[in-house]
């Protein structure tokens, strides 16, 4: 399964028939893949983990209003920006929402090129994350298939240890030295050292993120 | 003699169940009101011992008031017995309710009597009261609602349309740039139209709602004007802590002037005036109202608050619609505000107070002058 094949999406939720159908409409007329839910619940009950893409948001909503939808999906960990809409009024809201890390808000009425370069900004903002993350999921599955030495080697080459202080470290000859490294960058799908400390950086920042 | 005694333990036997009664129980002559029998309650509800009295001044239905379809006094013993009274009675002392019921009935000497039994209702009533006066207050809220909050609901009404509308075209154009053809466009353009049309809709609706709520004058006290929009500016003085004195002259005449509409105006400029007042502390804090005579054919209401006042260059266009030097705001209040008082041939001014902060200020006419 490649997840390089999942198709963005832009989806729509907005409880006004006309406003959802005619933002539909734009945003297909500019080559977008688009779905649309008249609820917030409707929504909530398609979501799944794998959606790709970006979120439109309505802040007023009967029912279930935008902004608790995203604080649901908040809470179920997605990973969808989320662009609010919002009338005359609701810039408190908006704000409050920015806070709680929405992407950004769009004030009605708004002009079509404001919100097509946002959803072109949270789109690719989008991709970008997604493909870091599935690299860094990369990464972590190469790692598990390290033996403890070749661990300890690449730790020590990666803390940018030349092969003599590693052998010394680890009382090993030289040549066993080189002869595991070849392993690593090979089990690690790594071209070049650099390329291999780049990846190790990135999964310990995210790491160290969370 | 032993059948004295029966009927003595008899009547005391009543008299104790009579007694016990919450309710207030009286027969009185049908002819003169004399008091021939009253129990415990009837007796404490008026104070005093009240045999040998006449039934004047008490809680129960009087014939020369009008109380009864049939005046009990012309009733003969052949009219007995009747239902004589149903209904609800104030007693003038304490101020409490009651509900009375009398009928007219032979007595033990053959005389015709009003026998009557009133249930204290105050609290039943009260409750009720409670409940109608809460009742108008919604309803009155409902009307009451301020313009700003008006507009920013319109606002929100025509902005579903507009936006759709823009969308609609906005794809057309990018899809006929991408060479799309007429039959691909049209659901969108009658969509568009649809919208266009749903836009008109809503403004018919405002002018309806204009019309309907076309102004009514009367003549209305000043202190009831205030009275009303004030309770409402209490509560949003309490919710921000802030102050609100209300100063009218004594001995203004009434004004001639739809009550509603300069509720509004007045509930528009104290809230403003709180608005104005939200970074202010301590003495600051205080909103005043303030009603007096100006000269004999015009009342003057201002609203006087302590808050950060109003730079000249704003000043001059205040009044102008959609200006507005809030985060939230439409600029509609006083715009609207003014068009109500000229409306009623009085003037909206804004002045600076001595003391820091603004003063509204308008005039409405008394109902004399108007009249003439």
């Amino acid at each position: 399964m490649s997840e390089a094949l999942i198709e963005q999406q832009v989806f729509i939720v907005d409880d006004d028939e006309a406003q959802r159908d005619s933002l539909v409409w734009l945003l297909e007329s500019h080559k977008y893949k688009v779905g649309a839910f008249p609820r917030a619940e409707d929504f909530l009950a398609a979501w799944n983990e794998k959606l790709a893409g970006c979120l439109v948001l309505d802040v007023r909503m009967p029912g279930m209003s935008g902004l608790e939808l995203f604080e649901e999906l908040c809470r179920r960990r997605s990973t969808l920006p989320v662009i609010f809409i919002t009338g005359h009024g609701d810039v408190p809201m908006a704000v409050a929402a920015l806070k709680k890390g929405a992407a950004d808000f769009i004030e009605k009425p708004f002009a079509a090129e404001d919100m097509l370069r946002l959803v072109d900004d949270c789109l690719a903002h989008e991709r970008g994350a997604r493909t870091r993350r599935r690299s860094e999921a990369d990464t972590a599955q190469r790692l598990a298939q390290l033996t403890v030495r070749e661990r300890e080697v690449l730790d020590l080459v990666v803390a940018g240890k030349l092969n003599k202080q590693v052998a010394d470290k680890l009382s090993i000859s030289i040549k066993t030295v080189e002869v595991h490294r070849a392993r690593v960058m090979e089990k690690m799908g790594a071209q070049s050292l650099a390329s291999l400390v780049r990846q190790i950086v990135a999964v310990e920042a995210d790491e160290a993120g969370r | 003699m032993e059948n004295a005694v029966a009927d003595d333990d008899a009547r005391e036997r009543l008299e104790a169940v009579l007694d016990g009664l919450e309710a207030a129980v009286y027969a009185a002559d049908a002819r003169d009101g004399e008091i021939l029998f009253a129990n415990r309650a009837f007796r404490a509800l008026h104070g005093a011992d009240t045999a040998g009295w006449v039934l004047h001044g008490l809680v129960v239905p009087l014939p020369e008031r009008g109380d009864y379809r049939v005046d009990p006094r012309g009733l003969g013993a052949a009219d007995a017995p009747c239902e004589l009274f149903d209904g609800e009675l104030p007693q003038p002392r304490t101020g409490r309710w009651y509900h009375v019921r009398e009928q007219a009935m032979r007595w033990v000497d053959g005389r015709v009597v009003r026998l009557g039994i009133a249930t204290d209702i105050t609290d039943r009533k009260k409750t009720a009261e409670i409940a109608r006066q809460q009742e108008e207050r919604i309803s009155r809220t409902a009307r009451l609602i301020t313009m700003g909050e008006m507009a920013s609901m319109l606002a929100h009404e025509i902005n579903q349309p507009l936006s759709a509308i823009a969308n609609y075209c906005n794809g057309c154009a990018a899809r006929i740039q991408a060479g799309a053809g007429a039959r691909e466009l049209q659901p969108a353009i009658q969509k568009a139209a649809a919208q266009a049309e749903r836009a008109g809709k809503i403004i018919r609706r405002i002018r309806e709602f204009v019309k309907k709520s076309e102004p009514r004058r009367s003549a209305v006290p000043v202190a009831a004007i205030l009275d009303e929009a004030l309770a409402f500016a209490e509560i949003d003085a309490r919710r921000r802590s802030m102050r609100l004195t209300v100063d009218i002259a004594p001995g203004l005449p009434d004004v001639h002037a739809d009550r509603i509409m300069i509720e509004q105006v007045v509930l528009n400029l104290v809230r403003n005036g709180f608005d104005a007042m939200k970074d202010a502390s301590g003495e600051e804090c205080t909103l005043t109202v303030r009603a007096r005579a100006c000269g004999g054919r015009l009342v003057e209401i201002a609203v006087i608050d302590r808050g950060h006042g109003i730079d000249e260059e704003d000043r001059e266009r205040l009044f102008q619609p959609f200006f507005t030097t809030k985060d939230d705001g439409m600029g509609m209040g006083l715009a609207i505000c003014r068009s109500i008082v000229e409306f009623h041939d009085g003037r909206l001014a804004v002045e600076s107070n001595p003391e820091g902060g603004t003063i509204f200020a308008f005039t409405l006419p008394v109902e004399d002058a108007a009249r003439e």
